[in-house]
């Protein structure tokens, strides 16, 4: 499903280049469960959001189911994040102003989905993580687990193929934390590929296949 | 999609309450004033043009040359409408107005009223409705007079006034032959008694040499003004001879109907007119503060779009399109821009009384009449919300998404400049507002403490109606110096800023047939005394010399030199008698000081008398008033007792200026609040995005003081580029408006460095509470990594 080449990353000022990221070679499946470790600095958010279409490689390849990323205009990047992708953060980034309700219609909203369909698939998300009391709420009126687990009912909301989770638990506590990672699994387990970013050993316990990055380099171990 | 943009628009709206409130309520004020000054004008351009046959109808004029100066004079002659009617074809008809001041009575009701007096043919020319009587005859027979619905209110109240008969003065009964509707307050001239012209000027028909009329005529549909111009120096010669169109240059410029009110400003007129300079000053302080205003919005708005950038990178994660994004950011500025517009009509409403007492106006905002104001109001708002939103909306949806969602997004160096030029325009446009305000009331000062040539405090004016009172005036003079408080008495006809008759005169050296023009003004044996006018040559006029009465005349220096006489005392002269130059005095300003003292005579001729002047001593003003006013009404039965102090008189004169003073200070708080709060709202966003650098600074060891001193004079470059560039506009719009004054102050140095300081502290004033609310904030909360 992704396939990365020889993927540089690096920024420049003046006349010095600043890698990041370092010929990466990377194959990821459909239905896999990733993670990325690494020290800070390695190089591990870039890599996922150059994976999430939102920064562009200095040099290298890369394919999504086929199609070469790299290649594609803004539009159809923009079609391939309503449809295909679904992102969340570390720390949240839900919209302050509209209710958990509303947070979750918004994706919806852009891919021009129906009122009543999308009124279902709200309600239907809402009653999966067990929210439905919260629905009215301001993400400021909750709590860090909760605000998170809404962000992932958004990122789930449009049916995904691939889930990017940059320190998905990174904000949360041990509970809060496990809650997600069970809800990662449960996805992965219904066929959705993830791919996460964490410094946790125990949340990439859950996963089945880590890749360490160390410098911008792949390293098989740390 | 559009109920989501909705939502998040009027709920960011609620959460900033402060900013939203600020950014609207300021362009709302600017709209506010921007809406009253439009009515101004409009009503200001519509002088005039109500009458139907507006187009075809010209003022007729007198010009002449006099020292090789063109000098104009708004009145005519009696014969010189018809005269132009029998000449010219294309003249169709015409219209003479004269108007004098009568005690009107009838049965018991008596009032001091302004009559006019014009031709029948009055109906014909101009859209004069009556709603009583008949237009064609009405003002046919002698003695026939037309009164206004206010007057016939007054007078007779519910009863019909037609065929009733009321007295003018003295002079003679005239029967009501017409009720019109009262004229629109539009009107270059307003009266409210409408009498025959031929009873009250026949004495004059013959008369060219005697200018006391108003002159108006219909013309053809295809008339061509300059076609007459080409014709007028034959007119000239055939009705006023040769002398006159050659040697002294006669001519009879005409004026068209609707540029009386805005651009004759001659002696003569019928009521002071305004200018269209006034217009051009006022459509530029309307656009200004509209400019404003809308930077103003502009800038709070780009502040305000720079926060949310979090939300931008978030959405576009999300799925929206760039297109998408736009279209949500434009629809919320025009939204916001909405709101403000009823806000603006609404305040625009509650001020508009007080706007027309200030300007004696009678304004109202008819929302359907005026289409084009409608328009033009919901044309400006679109235009500032969409010219507000779409900076933002196209950069922010530019944006990487990765970079504005880790908050590493500064304001970035576009918005940043953008808002700088914003300021500093606010800035200059305040600073020019500063600057000219403080102009405008030193001239005003400057007139009130101008040494005219005599003296106007403590002279109190006493109107005479009662012609029989003149006959007695010596008499009535000397009983009011009985008080020790009354230190002398004259009679005149001098009033402040009155017009001055014209009269052609004769000196010696002329021949009898010359037409040469002078102001003269008919005085006593005291009013060099009255006045401490001072004489440079010869002599005042004195009851030891009998010849004086009537045959002795004074000039002042400027009459002789116009003349140019080396010596003129004991040169023959005559306005009315014939008789000889006994004196010179310096020049006095008897107009306003916006124009050059003029040549002027003066001479004793009791006939013509319209005031005591009385000089007072300073001390129990009110005690010495109750004396003049017991004596008077002892000698003048007839008469009540009017008065009023001559500086005040004076001070009338200069209602225009004052006028402006006013409009300019309310005009410059107006633009300085305005451009504080955009100050203030800006400070508050940049304090916002530097509090992580606060706390390091603090974190390093920056006092509170440090801070704030850091934060506020981020300010004072640009504020001082504002200065740099209103300084020359200031002086150069001020340097024009003092033209208009023949006597002037200059415009100080020291104008410039106050308005920069003012400019300087307002802007502290503005920044300095955010800054010391970022320099107190505690450095743990503001460095915590979210």
């Amino acid at each position: 499903m992704i396939k990365l080449k020889n993927l540089t990353k690096y920024y420049s000022s003046g006349f010095v280049k600043t890698f990041v990221l370092r010929e990466i070679d990377l194959d990821i499946e459909v239905g896999e469960f990733v993670t990325i470790m690494g020290p800070s600095g390695a190089g591990k958010s870039t890599l996922l959001h150059i994976l999430g279409m939102l920064d562009n490689p200095s040099s290298g390849e890369y394919h999504f189911f086929d199609k070469p990323v790299h290649k594609l205009s803004e539009k159809q990047l923009t079609e391939i994040h309503k449809n295909y992708i679904g992102f969340v953060f570390q720390s949240y980034h839900l919209i302050d102003d509209l209710t958990v309700y509303e947070n979750l219609e918004t994706p919806l909203l852009y891919k021009k989905v129906k009122g009543s369909e999308r009124k279902s698939k709200v309600c239907d998300m809402l009653d999966r993580f067990n929210m439905v009391a919260k629905k009215n709420l301001f993400p400021n009126q909750l709590s860090g687990g909760q605000q998170q687990k809404a962000a992932v009912a958004r990122a789930v909301i449009i049916d995904p193929k691939l889930i990017l989770a940059d320190e998905p638990t990174g904000n949360l506590n041990t509970k809060e934390g496990e809650e997600i990672m069970e809800l990662f699994k449960e996805l992965n387990e219904n066929g959705t590929t993830i791919l996460q970013v964490t410094h946790s050993e125990k949340n990439a316990s859950y996963s089945r296949r880590i890749i360490n990055l160390l410098d911008g380099w792949i390293v098989d171990k740390l | 999609m559009l109920k989501n943009y909705l939502k998040i628009a009027l709920r960011n709206l609620k959460r900033r309450k402060g900013y939203s409130f600020i950014n609207i309520a300021g362009l709302a004020i600017g709209i506010t004033a921007c809406l009253l000054l439009f009515l101004w004008v409009q009503d200001e351009l519509s002088y005039d043009r109500y009458h139907e046959k507006a187009d075809q109808i010209y003022r007729v004029i007198s010009q002449w040359e006099s020292d090789s100066q063109a000098r104009r004079f708004a009145k005519t002659s009696a014969p010189l409408g018809p005269a132009l009617v029998s000449e010219f074809p294309e003249i169709e008809k015409a219209v003479r107005f004269g108007s004098n001041k009568f005690l009107i009575s009838y049965k018991n009701i008596r009032f001091y009223e302004y009559i006019f007096f014009a031709d029948h043919e009055i109906f014909d020319i101009f859209t004069l409705p009556l709603i009583k009587g008949n237009p064609k005859t009405a003002l046919k027979e002698p003695y026939s007079i037309v009164v206004s619905e206010e007057m016939r209110d007054k007078y007779f109240g519910e009863d019909d006034p037609i065929g009733k008969i009321i007295t003018l003065g003295e002079w003679h009964d005239f029967k009501i032959t017409g009720v019109f509707k009262d004229m629109p307050q539009n009107s270059h001239f307003r009266f409210n008694f409408l009498g025959s012209f031929l009873d009250y000027a026949s004495h004059h028909f013959d008369q060219w040499g005697i200018s006391n009329y108003h002159t108006y005529i219909l013309t053809s549909k295809n008339f061509s003004p300059d076609e007459l111009e080409r014709k007028l120096p034959q007119f000239v010669e055939k009705y006023r001879g040769k002398e006159v169109r050659y040697v002294y240059k006669y001519t009879y410029p005409i004026q068209a109907l609707s540029s009386i009110h805005l651009h004759s400003n001659l002696d003569g007129e019928i009521e002071p007119n305004s200018s269209v300079g006034t217009i051009y000053i006022f459509s530029a302080i309307a656009m200004f503060i509209l400019v404003i205003a809308c930077l103003n919005y502009i800038n709070l708005s780009t502040a305000r779009y720079a926060n949310r950038a979090k939300e931008v990178g978030l959405r576009k994660v999300i799925g929206a399109s760039r297109f998408q994004l736009i279209k949500q950011f434009l629809g919320e500025s025009i939204l916001f821009s909405f709101i403000a517009l009823p806000l603006a009509v609404a305040l625009a409403e509650l001020f508009l009384p007080l706007f027309n007492s200030l300007y004696g106006k009678e304004l109202g905002i008819s929302y359907f009449d005026n289409l084009f104001l409608l328009f033009g109001l919901i044309g400006i708002i679109l235009i500032v919300g969409i010219v507000s939103g779409i900076f933002p909306a196209f950069y922010t949806s530019a944006l990487q998404p990765v970079k504005a969602l880790r908050g590493m997004l500064k304001a970035s160096s576009i918005i940043s400049i953008l808002r700088r030029y914003l300021v500093v325009t606010q800035f200059t446009i305040s600073i020019v507002f500063v600057i000219s305000t403080i102009v405008v009331f030193s001239q005003l000062d400057y007139i009130r403490s101008r040494k005219l040539g005599f003296q106007k405090e403590h002279i109190v004016n006493i109107p005479i109606h009662d012609k029989e009172a003149l006959q007695r005036y010596e008499t009535i003079k000397s009983e009011f110096l009985k008080d020790s408080s009354v230190l002398t008495v004259s009679a005149s006809n001098f009033f402040p800023g009155k017009n001055i008759w014209y009269q052609s005169y004769w000196q010696e050296g002329t021949r009898e047939d010359e037409n040469l023009m002078i102001s003269w003004v008919t005085v006593d044996h005291d009013f060099l005394d009255t006045f401490q006018i001072k004489l440079v040559q010869g002599r005042n006029f004195s009851r030891d010399f009998p010849n004086d009465l009537e045959g002795g005349y004074i000039l002042n220096e400027s009459a002789v030199k116009e003349i140019g006489w080396n010596v003129p005392l004991g040169k023959e002269f005559r306005i009315i008698e014939k008789g000889s130059v006994i004196g010179v005095v310096e020049d006095f300003h008897f107009k306003s000081l916006r124009q050059e003292i003029k040549p002027v005579a003066l001479c004793i001729y009791p006939k013509f008398f319209e005031y005591f002047s009385v000089r007072i001593s300073p001390a129990n003003i009110s005690l010495t008033l109750d004396f003049l006013k017991n004596k008077w009404q002892e000698l003048v039965p007839s008469q009540a007792f009017e008065y009023s102090f001559l500086d005040e008189d004076f001070g009338r004169l200069y209602k225009a200026e004052m006028r402006l003073g006013k409009i300019f200070s309310i005009v410059t708080a107006l633009a300085i609040f305005i451009a504080c709060l955009g100050l203030f709202g800006l400070a508050a966003f940049m304090a916002e995005q530097r509090t992580k650098e606060v706390g390091i600074r603090k974190v390093l060891g920056a006092t509170v003081l440090n801070i704030v001193f850091m934060l506020s004079t981020e300010f004072s470059k640009w504020v001082l580029l504002a200065n740099i560039i209103a300084w020359p506009v200031a002086y150069y719009a001020m340097n024009r408006w003092l033209q208009d004054f023949a006597y002037r102050t200059g415009i100080k140095a020291w104008v410039f460095p106050l308005a920069a300081i003012m400019a300087f502290g307002i802007a502290l004033l503005a920044t300095s509470f955010q800054a010391v609310k970022a320099a107190l904030a505690n450095p743990t909360e503001t460095l915590r990594y979210e």
